[in-house]
């Protein structure tokens, strides 16, 4: 069944695919022999097949994680997303203590254990990166180094 | 238990090893920074007597097209602009031209003690257009903010590939430093001058395969795009095969997948195993002497790659001003003399408003150039 | 025979030479320093060897070292940031870029069983055997060899990335297509951005970040180091403890050595002829030299489940394919790879212009210290992995709840520091979700990097070599280069039953429990 639907939302992506690719024309250049949407469209139609194989022929059912362990993997999921659009504004320091604290606990860690070097670490990290490989990370409500 | 607690007081001891280097440097860079504040300041007024009649003109311009309260305020602290936390954009990854520009000239801009360490961010995609919509989107204000910037540039502009960015919503500081396009063939070409290739390619345009590393309508083939116009010849018509950078197209003119490749004079220079048939630009090359430019050819076509800065719509002008004048002594130091040498460039000091006249100028012409083709999106 | 041996010794001379230039007590603490400081850049992914020395050429430069020293600092960088890029593949399953995808298909398992010490120690040593065997090819074929660069030409580059398809159903897993469904999706992820050819924007639903097409990092941490976070928290929630066992040994055996030097002498002479072509070269060594040992020698079908062959072969192959790109380098100016556009640049601020003529013989002594260079940093390298190896080996007694977070949090920095966009971080997340769907789909990741890296080699290789032959498709069978790579291709792809053959015995099925132990 699992196999089966994913069968399913690649012959949409294919499909999908595949039309945009219809849409891709050279300029006033011309395209050459093989333009920009040949290859496009041979794959797209490839990658239908192979869909279509996996809805007909389908391996057997893999252990999904239970519906806590979803709640959990979701949590993660938002923390990563927030954590990126968080990170200017607030900084590599705050964002990052943040997602090591919610990481952290959800792996079952102690919390008295945890806060110190949730800090302690993106600060040595970011001094790190600042000052010694020149590559800027966001300093943010830390206020800089 | 123990171990891991052990191995990651190991670490903490590492990293605060490295911290407390990094601190050195830090208080190595305050001292340095103060030096050069004061030696910034003796500087300016030196420099000020003879400076304040060459830029009234320039200021009066300028205060027009800015809002007055901010021309006001900047008058005030006239004395001399300092960037706090200098930084350059390099609109790519690194390793590449615009990266070569940050990172010399920021160097420079450190070494001859104009301003502290400038921090080079790397921020590739979009061919530049991700930086410029961040700076224009964010950091439109920033002052102490230059971003690298070349003919590829203006190109891009031109056929409106930074989405919703215009050229002229930023300050062009400066160009210092110029490349040129050749058109180049392997040492046993058949073609052994320009007019030989030009007679064969006007009698039948799809005869000769041209290549380089753009694509079409990009740098490269801009080079065969302004010949080709010049001459009257349909560009649609010459076969063009793009390349992943200079590089690759030269391995495969020796091979002889492509007959001629337009390159740049510092991707070339000196290499035997190609023949330059002509240098776009009007006067001769050093280390190129014995190549005939394309203006002593006859035609009036050139392709000068200028290495450049360029700024944020809403930089203060004074702090223009100061970048300007930074990037003019950064040009007239013996330490740029030679890097640019090193990188097979040629002298060229084109700054302030003559650059940004030049440059939206340059952007006009790509434009006319590109649009029959289809070439500018929306 | 007489002169080439003649040449040999002459060549043998000016390389003792350019070791006794760069054999200094200060350049050997230079290249120390390089060592580590390399390390430490290539243990961040996404900042891989070209970044760290485009980094810190500028500041040589302003420390005012001389040529000999510049070029140990450098070299030392270089093979430092990619021994670094092999360590957080093979400890955190995080590769760093493209060369060392491979790597963590048996490196990380190798890790979760306790021999991370072993995975580090075949690297660094198969690293090094690569690195001497790639400086004597340079030193006896060198020049000889610019032929075949300049022989390759985009049909040719072609037939040999079809070749690197061919070994797809090595990496493939249980499923075939699968397999196939998963490398197809990676040639799709490459096709996002603007094409070569044309300049026609494909796929970026108007990002213009996504012009320059889907970041590869971007994309292998989500797919691998995010995922797995995904997998382990799962196993925790299920109450299954995740433990790395411990490490009992820390470095290799004799007998652990000599069963993996086949793969490690094949492994240097593909990557060594695969480098030779400039800008295919290095992303496909890693995948061929892999591909090829687990045809040639998966027996016991233990390859992906922990076996030392399937480090050491693509660790030699990255590391002879780096030497390899040195050739059209030194010989014809032509820089294969970024690494080697910034070493061109290097050598040209010393005076040194490959291309024009002979360097070899023209200007020997810079190109020889070169050469000494980076193989004193290949050699500093494997000395200083005696104590490295012990240090990193520790990282994975770090407790899971706090190894988690880190090494999501290196993620994020690696992701975002190299293009400083948070779409990126989006963008991974993404591929974590979509790793942790395949993972239980059993859809095989490292195919889908595969395709990621390949289909832009595949693509403009095709449609250069038809816009060059104007539109004659038997430019592909012209040519013995052709027509022997089509067979190599053929061979390939039937090598094992050929093998089987050859050999009597029926190649055990995956389910072949033989253990990962040697």
């Amino acid at each position: 069944m699992s196999d089966r639907l994913l069968g399913v939302v690649c012959l949409v992506l294919a499909g999908w695919y595949t039309v945009e690719a219809r849409t891709f024309d050279g300029t006033g250049f011309g395209s050459g022999p093989v333009g920009p949407k040949t290859l496009p469209t041979g794959l797209g139609v490839l990658f239908a097949l192979l869909a279509l194989y996996l809805i007909a022929k389908p391996d057997g059912e893999p252990r999904w994680p239970t519906r806590q362990a979803l709640w959990q993997i979701g949590l993660v999921i938002a923390a990563s997303y927030a954590y990126g659009q968080v990170l200017q504004p607030v900084g590599f320091i705050f964002a990052s203590a943040a997602i090591i604290v919610i990481i952290g606990l959800l792996f079952q860690a102690r919390l008295q254990l945890l806060l110190p070097l949730s800090i302690l670490f993106p600060v040595v990290l970011a001094f790190i990166f600042n000052n010694w490989l020149e590559l800027r990370l966001p300093v943010g409500w830390w206020g800089g180094f | 238990m123990k171990q891991w607690t052990r191995a990651l007081a190991l670490l903490f001891a590492l990293a605060m090893v490295a911290a407390a280097c990094g601190a050195d440097d830090a208080a190595e860079n305050a001292v340095d920074e103060a030096t050069e504040a004061v030696e910034d300041a003796a500087e300016d007024v030196m420099e000020d007597d003879g400076e304040e009649d060459a830029m009234e003109d320039d200021g009066e311009e300028d205060a027009m097209e800015e809002e007055d309260a901010e021309a006001e305020e900047t008058d005030e602290s006239a004395a001399g602009y300092a960037p706090g936390s200098p930084e350059c954009v390099a609109p790519a990854d690194a390793g590449g031209g615009w990266d070569f520009t940050c990172r010399s000239i920021g160097q420079l801009f450190e070494d001859l003690g104009l301003t502290s360490n400038v921090v080079v961010t790397n921020q590739p995609g979009g061919g530049g257009g991700v930086a410029f919509a961040d700076v224009a989107g964010n950091r439109a204000d920033n002052s102490d903010l230059v971003i690298a910037a070349s003919p590829a540039t203006a190109i891009r502009f031109a056929q409106n590939q930074y989405t919703g960015l215009e050229a002229a919503q930023f300050r062009w500081i400066g160009a210092i430093g110029a490349d040129f396009g050749v058109v180049a063939v392997p040492a046993d070409s058949e073609f052994e001058t320009f007019e030989q290739l030009i007679e064969a390619v006007q009698a039948d345009p799809t005869s000769v395969v041209f290549g380089g590393g753009s694509p079409v309508g990009g740098q490269d083939h801009f080079k065969v795009l302004l010949l080709s116009q010049e001459l009257g010849i349909d560009p649609a018509a010459i076969p063009w095969v793009a390349y992943d950078g200079g590089g690759e197209a030269q391995s495969a003119l020796l091979g002889g997948e492509i007959a001629v490749a337009t390159l740049d004079v510092s991707e070339t220079i000196g290499n035997e195993d190609l023949r330059i048939l002509t240098v776009m630009a009007e006067d001769r090359v050093p280390g190129m002497d014995d190549v005939p430019t394309t203006v002593e050819l006859g035609y009036e076509t050139i392709f000068p790659i200028w290495r450049g800065l360029l700024a944020p719509g809403g930089m203060s002008d004074e702090a223009y001003d100061f970048w300007v004048d930074a990037l003019g002594q950064v040009e007239a130091s013996p330490e740029w003399a030679a890097a640019r040498e090193e990188n097979g460039l040629s002298p060229l000091r084109l700054l302030g408003d003559d650059f940004q006249g030049f440059a939206l100028d340059a952007v006009g012409d790509f434009r006319t150039l590109s649009e029959p083709f289809g070439l500018v999106a929306e | 025979m007489l002169s080439s041996l003649t040449a040999v010794s002459i060549f043998a001379f000016n390389l003792l030479d350019g070791f006794q230039a760069a054999l200094t007590p200060r350049n050997i603490a230079l290249a120390l320093v390089g060592c580590l400081l390399g390390t430490l850049i290539g243990v961040l992914p996404g900042i891989g060897p070209i970044t760290g020395v485009a980094i810190l050429f500028p500041i040589t430069l302003s420390l005012g070292l001389d040529d000999a020293a510049t070029l140990i600092l450098l070299a030392s960088v270089y093979y430092g940031s990619q021994y670094g890029g092999s360590t957080t593949s093979i400890l955190l399953n995080v590769p760093g870029e493209a060369s060392s995808v491979v790597t963590t298909l048996d490196g990380y398992q190798m890790a979760r069983q306790g021999r991370a010490g072993q995975a580090l120690a075949i690297s660094a040593i198969g690293s090094f055997i690569a690195g001497t065997a790639s400086v004597i090819g340079l030193m006896l074929f060198g020049p000889p060899l610019s032929e075949v660069t300049t022989r390759f030409q985009s049909p040719e580059k072609f037939m040999v990335v079809v070749v690197a398809f061919a070994t797809v159903s090595s990496l493939a897993g249980r499923n075939l297509f699968k397999g196939l469904l998963a490398v197809s999706f990676g040639v799709m992820l490459s096709t996002v951005g603007t094409d070569l050819q044309t300049g026609v924007v494909r796929y970026t639903f108007g990002e213009l970040k996504l012009q320059e097409g889907m970041d590869f990092v971007v994309v292998a941490i989500g797919l691998f180091a995010v995922s797995e976070v995904l997998s382990l928290l799962e196993d925790t929630v299920r109450g299954e403890q995740v433990v790395f066992q411990k490490a009992e040994r820390i470095w290799v055996t004799s007998k652990e050595f000599l069963f993996s030097l086949g793969a490690i002498l094949r492994g240097s002479v593909i990557g060594f002829f695969v480098g030779l072509l400039p800008g295919t070269g290095a992303s496909v060594a890693g995948f061929m030299s892999y591909g090829l040992e687990k045809r040639l020698s998966d027996t016991e079908g233990t390859f992906g489940t922990g076996d030392i062959r399937g480090v050491a072969a693509p660790e030699s192959a990255n590391n002879a394919a780096a030497g390899g790109s040195l050739v059209p380098l030194l010989t014809l100016g032509i820089p294969g790879s970024g690494t080697t556009a910034v070493l061109l640049g290097i050598l040209i601020s010393m005076g040194i212009r490959p291309g024009s003529g002979n360097v070899f013989a023209e200007t020997p002594e810079l190109i020889w210290t070169l050469i000494a260079s980076m193989y004193i940093g290949n050699l500093m390298l494997l000395l200083l992995n005696f104590p490295l190896v012990k240090l990193f080996v520790k990282i994975l007694e770090i407790p899971t709840w706090f190894l988690m977070p880190l090494i999501l949090v290196i993620s994020y920095i690696g992701v975002y520091s190299v293009n400083n966009s948070s779409l990126d971080i989006t963008i991974m997340t993404l591929f974590g979700v979509l790793g942790f769907i395949f993972r239980r789909l059993e859809v095989p990741l490292a195919p889908i990097l595969m395709g990621l890296i390949l289909g832009d080699d595949l693509e403009q290789n095709f449609r250069r070599a038809l816009v060059a032959s104007q539109g004659d498709y038997t430019t592909f069978i012209t040519g013995w280069i052709n027509i022997f790579v089509a067979l190599l291709a053929i061979v390939v792809l039937f090598l094992p039953q050929i093998l089987s053959r050859v050999r009597k015995t029926d190649i055990k099925s995956e389910f072949a429990d033989a253990g990962a132990e040697v």
